[in-house]
């Protein structure tokens, strides 16, 4: 899952690069969303999952 | 064709004004926030400490900053910019906080060696509050939002390329060693094996 975010970023960047600016910065909103969820996720009560 | 990568036009000599300075100036936040995410490859590398689930997510907070000061490079300063490069320093910093305060109390231990004194976890979180503080001391310049005058200089071009080139890889090469590290579910816990 984590590897889907830095997915998220890279096909981000691939975007901003070939000029696709609006696209690229919808894609990196929806990209810290899922970041913030993953966080989220790891903000647990269960510490041993954040460590 | 982008702001920063279009060629000269018409044989016009470029200039250099705020907006030309202030996109140099992105380019090495961007390049300085790129460089921790290098210096956490090297603890991963070299040290062969794995990263932990927090340390990513640190570390796509370092990615998401770099992206958004990299777009004021490539395409001229805008808000839009900023508020991303923002939102994702505020998302690293709460990455960061909350890697902090699960060691805070003497005795909990800590996550991997220190660097110059200090956690790479506690490092992250202070390169995100001073990148924070530049942003708004940088925001103050309003003259950056005026559109280019003349053809961008040829430095803020190259510092362009350079910095989607070194974004690209970063994130390019975390997909790979993190999938290699967590497969497709979940981060492990406490990893002690990765590749």
């Amino acid at each position: 899952m984590m590897a889907a975010l830095f997915l998220a970023w890279f096909a981000a960047f691939v975007l901003a690069w070939t000029g696709r600016r609006v696209a690229s910065v919808v894609v990196a909103l929806v990209s810290l969303l899922l970041c913030m969820a993953m966080l989220r996720y790891h903000m647990s009560d269960d510490i041993t999952i954040s460590l | 064709m982008t702001d920063a990568t279009a060629s000269t036009a018409g044989g016009a000599r470029p200039s250099w004004d705020t907006r030309s300075v202030v996109q140099i100036f992105n380019g090495l936040g961007a390049l300085t926030v790129f460089g921790v995410v290098f210096g956490a490859y090297g603890f991963q590398f070299i040290l062969l400490e794995p990263p932990c689930p927090l340390c990513l997510l640190i570390r796509l907070g370092m990615i998401g900053v770099g992206f958004g000061l990299a777009l004021n490079v490539l395409f001229g300063p805008h808000v839009l910019h900023y508020g991303l490069a923002l939102l994702a320093a505020m998302f690293g910093a709460l990455a960061s906080l909350r890697q902090v305060m699960l060691h805070i109390v003497p005795g909990t231990g800590s996550y991997g060696d220190p660097a110059f004194g200090m956690h790479l976890y506690t490092w992250a979180f202070i390169v995100f509050v001073t990148i924070t503080l530049a942003i708004a001391v940088v925001l103050f310049f309003q003259d950056q939002f005026k559109p280019a005058t003349g053809p961008v200089p040829p430095a803020v071009r190259w510092m362009a390329i350079i910095v989607m080139a070194a974004g690209l890889f970063l994130a390019g090469a975390n997909v790979i060693t993190t999938l290699l590290e967590c497969g497709v579910g979940a981060c492990p816990d406490d990893p002690t094996t990765f590749l």
